[in-house]
């Protein structure tokens, strides 16, 4: 489970004068486990860093960030490793694959980290690029890949430690309508595996996909949608 | 290398700069560091004596012709043999021919200064008598050279065997270069051999448009210095009895005389300081490269950091991103050496005769550049845990998002 709790967030301005603009402004949240939860907004409403904070990628400046129960400011930076290892999988826009990496390694990459045999990695790699109908790509680099093979390669490599939560930043940014439908499928599924899911996104038409959608505006977040779209 | 728009281009010329300076550092501090060890190696020096006289018309200045000399060295030979049988004479002159050494058993000339060593120009005369017209004929040929040479060569009697090579020149039938080399039971033997060429260097210091031996008579020998002056003395006064002032000194305390002092001390000090500047380009080179790749591979780094893999795997990534740089930089060094001072000449670099030289014998020499290697190694070892442990302390979503 997720709390969040009047989470504020600054940036420093970068213009001479010294000072801070409020990115997050006493922002509360909570996601439960198995929740699809979207948090809609335009660009530079703070949507990407509120997404990093959750997946310990930064820290707070106020507030309190509570993690399955333990409180996130306690915790040592190895600690925080090891929860971005094990328990999140990352999906970003621009995919941020290993460029001179073949799929298959991207995938395994993360695997090879938490002390899985070879064996047992190449299993669930081909089983895991099997899912996001990858298979037949295995020995390709990113760069041989379309924006949609390459999110769904990110999407293959955010599962690979079978994380918790994934925590997914405009997966659907830079595709065209077909493939965000196709990754949204992919999402989708996942949750229903029992995978919570907080994805970020300035494209308010997909809200079908999610439990729960946020707006977030000015760094304030609001609750847009309680319509429950799928049972949780 | 992917993305050839202009930012990469630079990032590559920027990485080749780097390289380059790292690779002139590496090179030149490690023939530096080297040299100056060799340079500061006074072994050679013991039982080495040189005569000298100050008057300018002294026979062993002027009057030396080949003949009386040969007579000269003739009587000392005879004379001291008895003393010690390992003791050879030469006397090292140059004239517009370029340099010449004389030995009891020949003359051995040279254009080029380094391949001459005066405690083995008797030996070497001896060969070229013996084998003029072969040698003349089969340049470069192969010789296997005497137990008595190779005893004298290398002053003990762990000998296995010596070789000796010589090139003759085609214009005017002199010897260009020789190699010799042995192989041995005690270690001292093969490093004497790899010495020669620094050693030689020694008798001209530094600055080869002085020759400060010229006329003076140059002896290496175990018999008694006095006896050596006194059969000099004899011998000279029966040319010129009103010769007085025949001097014998070691001829490593003729280098610590006041003059010479100053000009060994002037060297010694501009090879520490060039090697001090090669050492810090060579560190400046190793962190510029460090630096760019870490920049170049700033988006890996956070990334590794994004997905929650271990600093210390960061760390050992970064290493490998370094490890064919400093193979590239290693074998281009060699090859730099092997083809600017081939193994078949006697102007051997000195990073290579100590290659040479490992498979005879591990020196201090080579275990002190091994040292300064290890060390080198270290300070980019030590570079690299300060670089990922400073972008540890950033928030991993900045190095990643940080690209340049």
């Amino acid at each position: 489970m997720i709390i969040l709790e009047n989470v504020v967030k600054n940036y420093p301005t970068r213009n001479l004068e010294p000072g801070y603009v409020s990115v997050l402004n006493k922002v509360n949240l909570t996601v439960e486990s198995g929740q699809f939860v979207q948090i809609v907004g335009p660009s530079g409403s703070g949507k990407s860093t509120l997404l990093y904070i959750l997946g310990l990628l930064m820290s707070i400046d106020e507030g309190r960030y509570i993690l399955n129960g333990q409180d996130t400011a306690k915790m040592s930076a190895h600690e925080k490793q090891e929860i971005r290892l094990q328990t999140f999988g990352f999906v970003f826009q621009d995919y941020w694959l290993f460029e001179r990496f073949t799929v298959r390694q991207n995938v395994e990459y993360p695997l090879k980290h938490v002390g899985i045999k070879k064996e047992e990695r190449r299993k669930r790699v081909e089983l895991l690029l099997e899912k996001v109908g990858l298979s037949e790509r295995m020995d390709f680099y990113p760069s041989m890949l379309s924006g949609g093979e390459q999110q769904r390669v990110a999407i293959a490599r955010a599962l690979a430690n079978n994380p918790s939560v994934i925590l997914a930043d405009e997966p659907t940014g830079n595709l065209d309508k077909t493939m965000t439908h196709k990754i949204m499928e992919l999402l989708k599924n996942l949750n229903q595996e029992g995978v919570t899911i907080v994805m970020v996104t300035h494209d308010e038409n997909l809200h079908q996909y999610a439990h729960v959608v946020y707006r977030l505006d000015d760094g304030v977040l609001v609750e847009k949608n309680m319509q429950l779209k799928h049972s949780v | 290398m992917y993305r050839q728009d202009g930012i990469e281009k630079a990032r590559i010329i920027l990485l080749v700069c780097q390289l380059s300076l790292s690779l002139i550092g590496v090179i030149t501090s490690c023939a530096l560091t080297i040299g100056i060890i060799q340079f500061f190696d006074y072994d050679w020096y013991d039982d080495l004596y040189i005569i000298t006289s100050s008057r300018s018309n002294h026979p062993l200045i002027t009057g030396w012709g080949i003949d009386l000399n040969d007579i000269l060295l003739d009587e000392l030979s005879e004379k001291i043999a008895v003393v010690d049988e390992t003791a050879t004479f030469a006397r090292l002159y140059r004239n517009w021919g370029g340099y010449h050494a004389y030995g009891p058993n020949g003359e051995f000339r040279s254009n080029r200064l380094a391949q001459m060593d005066a405690s083995l120009v008797a030996e070497i005369g001896l060969m070229n008598l013996q084998l003029d017209s072969y040698l003349l004929e089969n340049a470069p040929a192969r010789v296997l050279v005497s137990r008595y040479f190779a005893q004298t060569l290398f002053g003990h009697e762990d000998v296995l065997g010596a070789q000796i090579q010589l090139r003759s020149s085609e214009d005017d039938h002199t010897y260009e270069t020789f190699t010799i080399c042995g192989t041995f039971d005690d270690h001292q033997g093969s490093q004497r051999y790899l010495d020669i060429n620094s050693e030689i260097l020694l008798l001209d210091p530094l600055s080869n448009h002085d020759f400060r031996e010229v006329g003076n008579l140059i002896i290496k020998t175990k018999a008694k210095a006095e006896s050596v002056l006194a059969i000099t003395m004899e011998y000279v006064r029966g040319i010129n009895r009103f010769v007085e002032d025949l001097n014998i000194q070691p001829y490593k305390v003729f280098l610590q005389s006041e003059v010479e002092l100053f000009n060994v001390f002037s060297g010694a000090i501009t090879l520490w300081f060039l090697s001090g500047i090669a050492i810090i380009l060579t560190v400046i080179g190793m962190v510029l490269v460090l630096s760019g790749k870490i920049a170049e591979g700033h988006f890996q780094i956070g990334l590794h950091y994004v997905l929650g893999i271990a600093p210390r795997t960061v760390r050992r990534t970064i290493i490998l991103w370094l490890l064919p740089l400093l193979l590239l930089a290693l074998v281009i060094a060699l090859v730099i050496a092997l083809i600017l001072f081939p193994t078949t000449a006697t102007g051997v670099i000195s990073m290579t005769r100590e290659l040479m030289g490992m498979q005879y014998s591990m020196s201090w020499l080579i275990t002190a550049a091994f040292i300064i290697g290890a060390g080198m190694l270290l300070i980019v070892y030590l570079v690299t845990s300060y670089a990922t442990w400073k972008i540890t302390r950033i928030e991993p979503i900045v190095a990643v998002q940080k690209r340049i």
